[in-house]
């Protein structure tokens, strides 16, 4: 008997031991039902909002690479069937040809346990800028580890106008733990900030032609000598120079100089950067605790922000934003690596949304023109 | 143990040599490569190694002692190599394993037996496609890069038994197996894949009557899979996929990175063994549970996957052997139940991979030999009925089968004086199964080997040469098969 009892006491612990796990959920994963109104906010077309038929929406998963494109139906109705869990951007778009206007709306979405998830997108005018980052190369090249001196910020003039960037500042974000919400802020943070010369409104040193581009070099060099894929610099437009560091200097090629202390260049981060450009109008000193401790920073009101972009190569899920989501709705760049020798660049150029996951392609540099 | 005398010849020559080595010749032991050379025959066939009892049906610790004979011990060498496009998109193009192996097996006293081997294992594969993982279909999880390349694994692999018998009618048992292999990628993204296996081996056998032995095994078991990226030459970041299933994936960028697959489980069974002087009847019934989870290096580390598998597990053999005929009839049969599924943790509300599967086998079998030539002809014949779901919900790719499996094989050898012996077999798998139904539908298989043994002294040399063949009737894709393994055994 107490052989059996020993055996039954065996049997029932494997039991136990058995028995661990998770039970298997009821619900089936890539059954979630995205449902969408778009609607035009606009005004330009009723004075009442009005539904948006044959809206071209784009859906791009926040985290993994997902991109589809779908169509609204003339009630300006979309049903997005068979998504799996996860964070969605959502962009509609709609262009009417012959009102030369374009309407866009875009929202976040997270599909986590609800079946079934409705918004509306409401769409209106794009406040179009003047003056967009048009490309931006930040990844580095292959002409050795960690060289990424032959970065650039491509700018556009997509009006048909000569523009005078004379006192504008471009700006690199970075992340403060001094900022718990920066969607609650009206101000962006600027780490590094480099500015053109002169006085806004007042000198014409800084002319951007119309539909013209410029490009600004971290070091304007010809860097394809130091590897095949790096970029040579040689025709640059402008470079970033700090004058209290040991950094490169081309004569032959004007300078931006640093307003902010820190940094010996005007670089990007490889992984992930927030930049923007503004009209240098107001800004002001604050300081604020980053994780090597208490850095100076530049706040910049959102108001003189002429155009923004946040990339980044691998967001998580617990990935937190430089940029609030008013000035780049989205993300950039995302999987393109590190020493890659490619940059990001608007679809078409001047095309801005707002949003970056969807204005921007992944491919080789072209600085001073497009694909 | 029953050991069948495998040696009989009438012809010349084998009586000239055996009259030779009569005189000091021991008899030949043939295990289970015999098995294996004659097509794999194993439900009638019966061999030192393929018997009805707890240990050989089984692998029960506790019977060691009792299903031992002799001590020896063993040297053995094997190579082989597969090779083709009719495969799986992971598998590799070219696959080459090479080991060197010593094992043995002895009796440490009237009441203890212990056996054991290690190996030293060269695993390579070559154009591998995308695959960043020792086995790319463990789970529904995988990493990929975009390139193709040769990853070549090496490693040793231990395994050993142990019994003790605490009475007349009780015994147990304990024995492990392990293997550690490190695998590298010799081509970006240069990745180094850590494999580490260990299984416990515990039985405990009851013998309430002299025909019966109730055995019960626990196994538990664990299984880590590491892969590393340390950087590369090429002076570019890292750039992998991270799979969760086949429709969703992400794409992670790195100068250095690595995931960790880490699967534990446990089986549990019950033996059941009868056996009379004509008829021997085993069972086992099993449970087996094992969960996988998948995590990336972060801080704090992230849960990215977690695979789950149970199965339900029966099997039965039954062998009788006719009066005054060197007949053998057997029987087999089973019943499994799996069902795996997989969740990504961060949306554990619902199943992103489903994939049941259940398998009814029945075989029967038959084994003649014929006196007193020494040729021995056996033959089997399985049918196995498979119904297999791989639903990817991620992807919304729901794959089904429901087949039918014929399996047969025959197998002959000729045997003479105990010195020597050929053997050759063929195996023939019409539809071969695979759990995430990614193997062309309808593939064939078809096994042919050949061998024999040598026995001089204490000493024997058994040799097996395998060809293998895949096919399937809408492609030109082949997949061969082309293999050799020698041992050398010397008793003591």
């Amino acid at each position: 008997m107490k052989r059996f009892f020993a055996i039954v006491s065996v049997v029932c612990a494997g039991a136990l031991m058995a028995s661990c796990g998770l039970d298997k959920p009821d619900e089936a994963d890539g059954r979630s039902v995205l449902v969408l109104q778009a609607v035009d906010t606009s005004g330009v077309f009723s004075e009442d909002w009005t539904s948006v038929a044959n809206a071209k929406v784009d859906i791009a998963s926040a985290t993994e690479a997902f991109k589809g494109t779908f169509t609204t139906d003339e009630t300006g109705k979309i049903v997005i069937e068979g998504l799996p869990m996860g964070e969605y951007y959502i962009q509609a778009s709609m262009r009417y040809e012959e009102h030369d206007v374009l309407l866009t709306g875009q929202a976040k979405k997270k599909l986590k346990s609800e079946a079934e998830v409705k918004d509306t997108l409401f769409m209106s005018f794009v406040p179009v800028s003047p003056i967009v980052i048009n490309e931006l190369y930040y990844a580095g090249c292959n002409g050795s580890s960690f060289y990424y001196y032959d970065q650039f910020v491509e700018l556009y003039n997509s009006t048909g106008d000569t523009l005078y960037l004379d006192g504008y500042v471009i700006c690199r974000s970075q992340q403060s733990d001094g900022i718990f919400d920066i969607e609650g802020e009206p101000f962006a943070l600027a780490y590094y900030m480099y500015q053109f010369p002169g006085t806004r409104g007042v000198t014409r040193e800084c002319p951007i032609g119309p539909h013209e581009f410029l490009v600004i070099a971290c070091d304007a060099v010809n860097h394809h000598n130091y590897g095949a894929l790096c970029v040579n610099l040689l025709g640059a437009d402008w470079e970033s120079f700090n004058p209290t560091q040991n950094d490169y200097d081309n004569l032959l090629v004007p300078n931006l100089l640093p307003v902010s202390t820190v940094g010996k260049d005007f670089t990007l981060s490889l992984g992930h950067t927030g930049i923007f450009l503004a009209t240098g109008e107001e800004f002001t000193f604050a300081e604020y605790t980053t994780s090597s401790g208490v850095s100076p920073f530049i706040q910049v009101p959102l108001r003189t922000i002429v155009d923004a972009v946040e990339t980044a190569e691998n967001p998580s899920p617990t990935f937190r934003r430089y940029l609030t989501l008013r000035i780049d709705a989205g993300l950039g760049g995302i999987g393109m690596t590190k020493y890659s020798g490619q940059s990001i660049e608007r679809k078409v150029p001047g095309f801005d949304s707002n949003n970056s996951s969807f204005d921007f392609d992944i491919g080789a540099p072209t600085p001073g023109y497009s694909h | 143990m029953e050991r069948r005398s495998t040696v009989k010849s009438s012809s010349l020559i084998a009586a000239v040599s055996a009259l030779l080595l009569a005189a000091w010749v021991q008899p030949a032991t043939c295990d289970e490569i015999r098995t294996s050379t004659m097509g794999n025959c194993s439900i009638a066939l019966e061999d030192r190694d393929n018997q009805i009892n707890p240990y050989d049906y089984g692998r029960n610790p506790a019977y060691l002692g009792a299903d031992f004979d002799r001590s020896w011990i063993r040297f053995l060498f094997s190579i082989d190599e597969q090779k083709g496009d009719l495969k799986r998109p992971f598998d590799p193009h070219l696959l080459n394993n090479t080991f060197v192996e010593f094992e043995g097996r002895k009796r440490l006293s009237d009441r203890q037996a212990a056996s054991g081997s290690f190996r030293y294992d060269r695993l390579w594969q070559r154009e591998q496609w995308r695959s960043l993982e020792l086995d790319q279909y463990n789970d529904p999880f995988y990493l990929t890069d975009l390139t193709t390349g040769d990853i070549t694994y090496w490693g040793p692999v231990m395994s050993a038994d142990y019994s003790l018998r605490l009475s007349s009618k009780a015994a147990i048992g304990a024995g492990f197996d392990y293997e550690i292999s490190t695998g590298l990628k010799d081509y970006y993204t240069r990745p180094q894949i850590e494999h580490n296996y260990a299984r416990g081996n515990i039985g405990l056998l009851l013998q309430p009557r002299s025909e019966w032995f109730f055995g019960l095994l626990v196994r538990p078991m664990r299984i880590q899979n590491r892969t590393t990226f340390d950087g590369t030459n090429e002076n570019k970041d890292l750039t992998i996929r991270r799979y969760y299933g086949e429709g969703i994936y992400d794409i992670r960028s790195f100068s250095s990175y690595s995931l960790t697959e880490v699967m534990k489980g446990v089986e549990i069974g019950v033996q059941n063994i009868v056996t009379t002087d004509r008829v021997k009847v085993g069972t086992i019934f099993s449970y087996g549970y094992a969960q996988n989870s998948v995590q990336g290096k972060t801080s704090p580390p992230e849960e990215i996957g977690y695979w789950q598998d149970k199965t339900l597990d029966f099997n039965f053999i039954a062998r009788y052997t006719l009066e005054n005929t060197p007949l053998v009839l057997g029987v087999s049969g089973r019943s499994m139940n799996r069902d795996g599924w997989a969740e990504r943790p961060r949306y554990e509300d619902v199943v992103l991979f489903d994939n049941p599967m259940q398998l009814r086998s029945l075989g029967a079998g038959a084994s003649y030999t014929i006196q007193p030539t020494g040729l021995t002809i056996a033959a089997d014949y399985v049918l196995n009925s498979y119904d297999i779901e791989a639903s990817d919900y991620g992807a919304n790719d729901f794959r089904a089968q429901e087949f039918v499996q014929n399996v047969g094989r025959l197998g002959v050898e000729y045997a003479a004086y105990n010195v020597y012996s050929i053997r050759g077999g063929v195996e023939v798998t019409d539809y071969v199964a695979d759990r995430w139904l990614k193997l062309p539908v309808n593939t064939d298989r078809y096994r042919f080997t050949a061998g024999g043994s040598y026995a001089w002294g204490l000493w024997q040399v058994d040799a097996q040469i395998v060809y293998g063949r895949d096919t399937q009737n809408d492609t030109d894709e082949r997949r061969r098969d082309l293999g050799g393994i020698v041992w050398f055994t010397h008793l003591e």
